[in-house]
């Protein structure tokens, strides 16, 4: 039987974790969260497990007829009760949309009671979906009718607050609350006309069973989603006595693969208890209580990815490639956030790289990995390893819960170039609180270029080049390198390239704008840590905390926005394998093991912290003592032997000492063979050219 | 025949050497006269010389050799100087020069294995700029 839906309202409300409404999608987390101003009202819901909790108190869900057995639910209304009439505590709890102006202390009847509107405009919500800032909401019918012998109950711990992210429906204004119907010594129900329910008793002589046919629009849902997982075999509805139903409680099938505990088992059966009648007034209980599964999961060895459209869940598959909306989630910055990120498009092969030195460094600030700089000093470096070993933290501090992948002490060439926005990092200890540190998310890559420098030439010779003469530059970080001696008499400068991630740099030695040599060297110390396995980790960790996840990222990317989780339930929604590796911040917040980090320091090799730190160039030349000036040769050399020409010219347009190689004398007319053949020696071996006489 | 005596001050492979004019005397042959290494009978003319110019053979000749005989009578003896019999056609010759005074003719960045090179080396530096900056440095932290 379908909840009688009277409307749908889309409302376009805005969604931070500041003080908004938090909604997440109806399927995959089972829960609403609602702040007012700025404290959380409602939590999560804890599923299977079944506990939840709400603000700092966490509530089991036990068959213990005097424990409290409270759980939000969501799109639902539920509430519990003995079936022996003895006096009980419990909680329940429905989402309701009520007018902003709705006062809940206008309830407050005495003890026991229920939630009465007599005016009739108070709307359940039987589902919520999100999509980004768009929240689709669905009305059922509003509760109404009266029980003469009913009484209202004070809900102590329900503010009237006002709430944000109100919407309007049918000309007024409406709030998403979550009314508690808080804990009661008195037998209580809520009146739910029939036309909601599905079998339904009238209280009129204030016998009866009350139902609430709620749940099925859920359960409808999740079957038609996923069938292999939620059946409706155990279900049946029997009808007996006077007007009376029986309706068998169904109950959340674990999902294969989630540990059962004691819990649950209780749970379970607490639930699957048919409903039973009683006399006086007393009720019968009906659970709702769906149990919320990770987006992610795993069924009869198969991993399952859901099928997001549109902020709605709507399917889910075994093909890890579908296209689904899971794999865009992008927070306001723009980061892919998604559990299981699309892999990297392969280079455009058809783009021209013209620049061969171009660095191909990390596309800083997107992807799963940031990298973060901070001068290092020893009390901040013992911060950031208090502050990733650490589990317990103050929740009102921003902290750091992150997978550290990596971290280096790093000496680069130049300021590393990061935001000009600062996180900081908390000390989590109570020695460290208010000793904070400040980093900056690492934009790019440090480069600079350094010179330039002019070699001088000394010789103007061919003494200034190989073999002659040799030039070497001595580059910081990377040691010794040889240039090419063409540079003599040229201008070099240096290009260095740092990766901040490998912590290595590569200089680049340039003559004008043509490279000459490289050289590549090291610019960091490694500081290993001690980590167990990160895909453990987060494996372990409830993918459902994605909530936080959503809330967290909604607001600036970075370290310190993120809200840490409460208490230290055992999540064990496990993920398969590797592909629990998320990118959700908060996910490491929810592992137990506080010694996930552990830093410790030691210098190694290569280290740039010591050793040279500046650019020298050294020219190695001959020596030549003979003459201590330009052209530097002997003495009556040029006069006597000659300098180097093989050129071609007139005689007359020579000066001095030529020596000719390959004479032809055959235009000198009058000379014998004898005379020409002694031309040609003289010249040949040398003549003096002067100018003739006047 | 008339020949001109004269006495050269430069070196042979000069192209236009630097003659001193002395006196024109009177010559005779002695016997077969050959252009390139004459031998002739003057007078004594009573002074140095080194060189003869032979107009009838439009030569400059290098004196070999000079015989007083008595009488007053002088053999001389010479061989051909083509560089100063020709030297205005060798100044109007294009050459290929291997070597050079000039400057201006020397190509300096070709390899001359004639310029004496010692095995001793000496040491040129040009200090650059400091890379390293001083400090401790930073640190640098991934995450996921």
């Amino acid at each position: 039987m379908a909840i009688a839906t009277i409307a749908e309202v889309t409302w376009n409300g805005t969604v931070d974790n500041t003080n908004k409404i938090g909604i997440s999608d109806t399927l995959d987390n089972l829960s609403v969260d609602i702040w007012n101003d700025s404290s959380v009202y409602v939590t999560a819901f804890n599923d299977y497990t079944a506990k939840f909790t709400r603000n700092t108190s966490s509530y089991p869900v036990t068959t213990s007829k005097t424990d409290q057995c409270p759980w939000y639910l969501s799109g639902g209304i539920g509430y519990s009760n003995t079936e022996n009439n003895s006096s009980s505590y419990y909680y329940c709890s429905a989402l309701l949309a009520v007018p902003s102006a709705f006062n809940f202390n206008t309830w407050n009847n005495g003890t026991g009671g229920m939630i009465r509107n007599t005016a009739n405009n108070i709307r359940l919500i039987t589902s919520l979906s999100i999509e980004k800032n768009n929240i689709t909401v669905t009305l059922g019918v509003h509760i109404s009718g009266e029980v003469t012998t009913q009484t209202y109950l004070v809900n102590e711990n329900v503010e009237n607050t006002s709430a944000n992210g109100t919407f309007n429906y049918d000309g007024e204004t409406y709030k998403i609350v979550l009314a508690d119907v808080m804990k009661s010594e008195d037998d209580y129900f809520l009146t739910i006309p029939p036309a909601y329910m599905g079998n339904v008793y009238d209280r009129s002589n204030g016998e009866g069973v009350m139902g609430c046919w709620a749940y099925h629009a859920l359960h409808s849902k999740m079957f038609s989603i996923c069938p292999q997982i939620f059946d409706e075999s155990d279900k049946t509805i029997s009808i007996a006595g006077t007007g009376y139903y029986n309706i068998n409680g169904w109950y959340q099938h674990p999902l294969p693969g989630i540990e059962e505990d004691e819990n649950l088992q209780m749970f379970c059966d607490y639930v699957h208890d048919p409903w039973h009648m009683s006399i006086g007034g007393n009720v019968h209980y009906h659970l709702l209580c769906v149990s919320r599964y990770g987006l992610y999961f795993s069924y009869n060895n198969t991993d399952y990815k859901p099928l997001i459209s549109q902020g709605v869940v709507t399917g889910y598959t075994s093909d890890m490639t579908a296209e689904s909306d899971i794999d865009d989630w992008t927070d306001i910055t723009g980061h892919n956030i998604s559990p299981i990120p699309p892999p990297p498009l392969p280079p455009d092969p058809d783009e021209d790289n013209d620049d061969p030195l171009s660095t191909v460094g990390a596309p800083f600030g997107t992807g799963l990995a940031h990298f973060y700089v901070s001068t290092v000093d020893g009390a901040a470096l013992t911060q950031i390893s208090e502050a990733m070993s650490t589990w317990d933290i103050d929740a009102t501090k921003k902290d750091l819960y992150r997978n550290l992948i990596s971290c280096k002490i790093v000496k680069p060439p130049t300021a590393v170039p990061a935001s000009s926005s600062t996180f900081e990092i908390y000390g989590v200890k109570p020695q460290y609180q208010g000793a904070d540190i400040t980093i900056n998310e690492v934009t790019g890559n440090p480069d600079i270029t350094f010179g330039s420098y002019t070699i001088d030439r000394k010789f103007n010779d061919f003494r200034d080049r190989a073999p002659y003469s040799r030039v070497e530059i001595f580059l910081p970080y990377c040691g010794w390198c040889a240039l090419p001696s063409h540079v003599i008499g040229r201008s070099v400068s240096v290009a260095y390239y740092s990766d901040i991630i490998a912590g290595t740099v590569k200089a680049v030695v340039f003559c004008g704008t043509n490279p000459v040599a490289e050289a590549s060297g090291v610019m960091s110390v490694d500081i290993p840590f001690v980590a167990q396995n990160v895909g453990e980790k987060v494996a372990a960790a409830n993918i459902g905390m994605l909530a936080y996840g959503k809330a967290a990222i909604q607001t600036a990317a970075g370290i310190g926005s993120v809200v840490a989780s409460k208490g230290k339930s055992g999540w064990g929604s496990v993920m398969s394998g590797g592909t629990a590796l998320i990118g959700a911040y908060n996910q490491l917040s929810q592992t137990e093991n506080s010694n996930y980090t552990d830093i410790c320091g030691k210098s190694g090799d290569g280290c740039a912290l010591a050793g040279v730190d500046t650019i020298v160039i050294k020219i190695t030349r001959p020596k030549y003592g003979g003459n201590s000036v330009a052209p530097y040769v002997p003495a009556g050399f040029a006069h006597t032997v000659g300098f180097v020409s093989m050129k071609q010219a007139k005689v007359n347009a020579c000066t001095g000492l030529i020596v000719c190689d390959n004479v032809e004398v055959s235009g000198i007319s009058g000379a014998t063979d004898a005379e020409r053949a002694e031309i040609k020696r003289v010249l040949e071996t040398g003549l003096y050219v002067n100018s003739p006489p006047e | 025949m008339t020949i001109t005596l004269y006495n050269n001050s430069s070196a042979y492979n000069t192209l236009y050497k630097s003659m001193t004019k002395l006196k024109d005397v009177t010559a005779t042959i002695k016997g077969a006269c050959s252009v390139d290494n004459p031998n002739l009978v003057i007078d004594n003319p009573g002074i140095a010389f080194n060189y003869f110019y032979i107009g009838d053979f439009g030569r400059y000749y290098k004196v070999t050799s000079r015989v007083l005989s008595p009488g007053q009578i002088m053999l001389i003896s010479g061989v051909s100087d083509p560089i100063q019999s020709f030297n205005s056609g060798i100044a109007g010759l294009d050459v290929f020069i291997n070597r050079a005074e000039d400057l201006s003719l020397r190509s300096p960045e070709l390899s001359d294995s004639m310029i004496p090179l010692e095995s001793d080396v000496q040491i040129d530096k040009v200090i650059g700029d400091t890379v390293i900056a001083s400090g401790s440095g930073m640190v640098v932290i991934g995450v996921i």
